[in-house]
């Protein structure tokens, strides 16, 4: 399995997502390192593609993905895997409000909390 | 959008507040560009009575001068220091001495009088940096990252309503109570009907912007004797519309987030700080921690020392 080590320290948002496209159509697995929580990480990515995040991710992780199968070892903010059509977005930590909205196919699995609207908060 | 940030240390002793929030900022950069605003609480060590000024000054031909003069009349000047900001405009920061805090409100409408001038705030026991223009440049402006303190809130602004200028620029402050701040992501939709009842109690608002107005409205009910946590919970039930506000006293900070939910906010708390931010980036800012917490609607924290 080919794997790629993608450190986000010093890129923007288009920099890593165009980082993320460009490499996914030659390697099986990307590593993400220190993604500090940006938004719209692997925005639109149809590769057929295993994403692994270190950290958390900020909004709309994932969102109108189709097939890659997104990790993140972290929270999501608002919106992760908003109007995906295939794939998997799995979450170990929390997510934020709106987690799968207009969702088509694909899955979104989050292991900690979904979204602030409950009674009490939930801690990882 | 804005982007607000607060955070205050446990164990009551300065820490470096002003980079603690310049970091958290900076990652909330994306979230507003319009200006950007700090009350750092516990930076300021002055004896009873002697207050800081942040005045807003016109590069005219004698503008510094007929200020100087006015406030000669008023107190000595102590410490001042003239900050070259962008426009037509730089900062005056000076040290007056006042016979009791009361008097503090009327020497600002005082100074406002003069033309070319106008008095950003006047405060005690925190130091108000406020500007337009980006977290950055802002931060190497003030010097804002040599600044020690306790406690301490921040804003980055993106503009929904009023003038983008220095004086709109969060925090607010309110002087019915000394040394409140307010900064504050979202619209109050029932201003007026906020508004109203604290004029006619003889508050005097300066602006029509709906952050004022959320100042004066938590400065009263801390007058009153609410404690901050009842003061937010009031708030949720009686401002409407999408907030997050983020409240800072000379010993706290709080958050009280809207019924629905319509704004972000997010917290950490840990044996040594308590943090909250609108995003989780800017909470690894200031803390290891991956204890994220969605603050739920409706929901108010806060904490003081």
């Amino acid at each position: 399995m080919k794997e790629y080590v993608i450190d986000a320290k010093d890129m923007n948002e288009k920099e890593l997502n165009r980082a993320i496209k460009e490499k996914a159509t030659s390697f099986d697995k990307l590593i993400i390192d220190n993604p500090d929580s940006r938004h719209n990480i692997c925005a639109g990515l149809t590769e057929d593609v295993e994403i692994e995040i270190n950290g958390s991710a900020g909004y709309f992780v994932g969102t109108m993905a189709h097939g890659p199968r997104i990790h993140i070892n972290g929270n999501a903010g608002w919106f992760a895997g908003d109007n995906m059509t295939d794939g998997e977005l799995v979450i170990e930590g929390t997510a934020g409000d709106g987690a799968g909205q207009g969702i088509y196919g694909g899955t979104v699995l989050v292991k900690g909390s979904v979204g602030s609207r409950k009674i009490s908060s939930y801690q990882v | 959008m804005c982007g607000i940030a607060g955070v205050i240390y446990k164990d009551k002793k300065t820490h470096p507040v002003g980079e603690a929030l310049t970091s958290m900022l900076e990652s909330l950069q994306h979230r507003g560009p319009d200006s950007v605003g700090y009350a750092i609480y516990g930076s300021l060590d002055f004896p009873e009575n002697y207050y800081q000024l942040n005045i807003e000054i016109k590069r005219r031909r004698g503008a510094l001068d007929n200020l100087k003069s006015l406030l000669n009349q008023i107190s000595p000047i102590f410490e001042e220091q003239l900050i070259e900001s962008v426009g037509d405009s730089d900062v005056y920061k000076c040290k007056i001495a006042l016979d009791e805090y009361s008097l503090l409100k009327p020497c600002i409408s005082e100074i406002d009088e003069l033309e070319n001038v106008r008095v950003i705030n006047g405060s005690h026991s925190f130091e108000m940096i406020k500007d337009t223009g980006k977290v950055r440049d802002i931060a190497k402006r003030f010097n804002v990252q040599s600044r020690m303190g306790t406690h301490g809130i921040g804003h980055t602004r993106f503009a929904t309503e009023s003038g983008v200028d220095r004086y709109h620029a969060h925090p607010y402050q309110s002087y019915i109570i000394p040394d409140i701040t307010v900064v504050h992501n979202g619209q109050i939709t029932n201003y007026w009907k906020i508004r109203d009842p604290l004029e006619r109690k003889g508050h005097t608002f300066e602006s029509f912007n709906d952050t004022e107005c959320i100042v004066h409205y938590m400065a009263d009910k801390l007058d009153q004797g609410y404690k901050l946590e009842e003061a937010l919970d009031q708030a949720v039930i009686d401002l409407d519309g999408p907030f997050s506000i983020l409240v800072g006293t000379p010993n706290g900070i709080g958050i009280a987030k809207d019924k629905l939910g319509l704004r972000p906010g997010v917290m950490v708390e840990t044996d040594e700080i308590f943090a909250i931010a609108s995003e989780e980036m800017a909470l690894h800012d200031v803390t290891d921690s991956d204890k994220v917490e969605q603050i739920a609607p409706g929901e108010t924290r806060a904490y003081t020392i």
